[in-house]
């Protein structure tokens, strides 16, 4: 690497910049699958997905092949997706169910344990043949946490508990909101965007492009009768901010979950499906207390370092990953997620609403893409303008959701992954409380 | 949903089927010259306009994930926006070219059922990505078009959405 940093951390005028470079350069892609995405967790899937033995799904995952599929007793399973003999991808069909997978190369059948079960002329290989040294690869870590299942391809790394920290706490509010669970609902968004992948990390939260981009998104609102002001009023709780959930995770969050009214985004609830709404909030207040119900029924939106957004905008609940292909190409899956028992009011309203705002063909995501892009096109001249800004809120006592908090915590990580750069917290980080919940108050400044 | 029977399809009526390919063509033509809001004025108030996702091309719109599940309030919306300049993905205004053929179409008492196979190419910049789709309509005869839309469905034919991005378009 050049003298010049990737990231300026200047405290003192404040001032938070990061170089184009970054956006840009083949060398640091390279850097950062060695770097960013071969040591982190990273999301491959939720168990909602496989509900059987047996029932897999194939995807990417850092740039591998997995199958994610359920062995003969249910657990959770996952594969590296190419045969141990020559490596032919086994499974391309993206879902499916079979208690075999079978290569149709030479012939070699596995069970959904990953071991070697069969192969044509199995007596050709001699008498000290052991198939037992021929199973299916596995990454070196898989584990779940709530539901969602996660990898990391270098063995030796944190327990996945211990690198999420007190994004538990954010992932425990997706999967609380249903006493019988969550789920992701069949039909993926398989879409990309040409543009760097950080920039859909950047995107995922935040919250001050929103006025300006997803202007059509907010006239609709306003069009289909509602008050904006239940959108961004500092109604409830207080205020939405954000926090740092250390490890390069981040989230920023309303507090507006009191239930009873229309909050969020999404056209308004019909009355019939207002009060299951309340009903829901009430149900959790009991189980949970007052503190939980009202983050369970507030939006928020988390990323977890590098490359897994989850929005819950109380309308609906994405569940978003993405990795880069080349420096100014990235492929994008998202999926809906869910409560398992949802009342059919709330589930036609989750439905609508979800997709008026994302998916490729919504009224905002496409949108967000245009913007990625535009960057990307505009990173043509990083050397003769070579610095993006992501200042905003550093001189703030208290980081709001549409100040640059949780893009700089981002940052932070990825500069301290690629070069050893150690960057103090801005703000203190948030530890694990569990369903006592993160404090609504902004953190503060150190 | 507007699902044409394979029985049917073998043994159309080639006048409704000359009528149908008329309304298609010129709606496309509405589209390809950006006259969006004559387009929308073919919809009736009850419509829906669904565009399924490509791993659930036989999805239910009220289970499964889709790409698009608009009404008429939503369309309209859709549809202003493009218009006015603030959907930026469209904003320069893309080209686009639509060939609509292999129209098929019945007339079974309370609707005319209509399927046809369509391409748009869209042109914006540098990049030209082209859309494949089964187009399904439910049809009602009326309207200074001689047809009204209760219910338009674009079905990609596609694996992923993966080498367009996005549908910034109307499908």
């Amino acid at each position: 690497m050049s003298d010049t940093p990737y990231v300026i951390d200047d405290r003192d005028t404040p001032r938070f910049r990061v170089h184009r470079s970054t956006m840009v350069d083949p060398a640091i892609l390279d850097e950062e699958r060695r770097k960013v995405f071969d040591t982190s967790w990273l999301y491959v899937g939720h168990e909602s997905e496989i509900p059987g033995p047996h029932d897999f799904r194939t995807r990417s995952v850092g740039g591998r092949p997995v199958i994610l599929t359920r062995d003969v007793a249910g657990a959770v399973r996952v594969f590296v997706n190419s045969c141990p003999h020559r490596g032919m991808q086994i499974e391309t069909r993206p879902e499916g169910h079979g208690r075999f997978l079978k290569c149709f190369y030479h012939g070699w059948s596995f069970d959904t344990s990953g071991d070697l079960v069969a192969l044509p002329s199995e007596e050709s290989y001699g008498e000290g043949f052991d198939r037992h040294n021929l199973c299916l690869a596995r990454p070196p870590h898989v584990a779940s946490y709530r539901g969602f299942v996660f990898l990391c391809w270098t063995a030796g790394v944190v327990d996945l508990e211990t690198y999420l920290g007190a994004a538990c706490d954010v992932l425990d509010s997706f999967a609380d909101q249903c006493e019988q669970g969550m789920r992701v609902a069949g039909g993926t968004h398989l879409y990309a965007a040409r543009a760097n992948w950080k920039l859909l990390s950047e995107n995922s939260y935040d919250g001050y492009h929103a006025l300006t981009t997803h202007h059509r998104y907010l006239v609709m609102l306003k069009e289909s009768g509602k008050d904006l002001k239940t959108v961004f009023g500092a109604s409830g709780g207080g205020p939405a901010l954000g926090w740092d959930l250390g490890n390069g995770h981040a989230v920023i969050g309303g507090a507006d979950g009191t239930g009873g009214r229309n909050t969020g985004l999404g056209r308004d609830l019909p009355p019939a499906a207002l009060v299951k709404q309340v009903a829901r909030r009430d149900r959790a207040a009991e189980l949970y207390g007052d503190d939980w119900a009202n983050r369970l029924f507030a939006s928020r939106n988390l990323v977890v370092f590098p490359n897994l957004a989850m929005v819950d905008l109380i309308m609906g609940i994405t569940i978003r990953t993405y990795y880069p292909v080349s420096p100014d190409y990235m492929e994008v899956t998202a999926w809906s997620l869910l409560p398992v028992q949802d009342e059919p009011e709330l589930h036609r309203m989750r439905q609508e609403n979800f997709l008026t705002f994302w998916g490729p063909a919504g009224l905002a995501t496409p949108d967000d893409i245009e913007a990625l892009e535009r960057c990307q096109r505009g990173f043509a001249a990083a050397d003769v303008a070579p610095w993006n800004d992501i200042s905003r809120g550093m001189a703030s006592r208290s980081p709001n959701f549409a100040d640059e908090l949780q893009m700089r915590v981002f940052w932070r990580e990825w500069d301290r992954r690629m070069t050893g750069t150690e960057h103090p917290p801005e703000v203190p980080t948030l530890t694990r409380v569990g369903r006592a919940g993160w404090p609504y108050e902004s953190t503060g400044r150190r | 949903m507007t699902e044409l029977h394979h029985a049917h399809a073998l043994h159309v009526d080639p006048v409704l089927v000359a009528e149908v390919t008329a309304f298609l063509t010129y709606e496309a033509d509405l589209l390809d010259r950006w006259e969006l809001r004559h387009w929308y004025a073919l919809f009736t108030p009850d419509c829906s306009y669904h565009v399924p996702t490509t791993d659930r091309p036989e999805g239910n719109a009220d289970t499964h994930l889709f790409f698009i599940r608009d009404d008429w309030f939503l369309l309209g919306q859709r549809v202003e926006a493009l218009m006015d300049g603030t959907a930026w993905a469209e904003s320069p205004r893309s080209i686009t070219h639509r060939l609509v053929t292999n129209v098929r179409a019945v007339d079974t008492g309370d609707a005319v059922v209509a399927r046809a196979n369509c391409v748009v190419y869209r042109s914006a910049l540098d990049r030209l990505d082209t859309y494949p789709y089964v187009l399904d309509l439910r049809l009602q005869r009326g309207g200074p078009a001689g047809f009204e839309i209760a219910h338009r469905r674009a079905t990609l034919a596609l694996a992923q959405l993966r080498p367009q991005g996005r549908v910034s378009i109307i499908l």
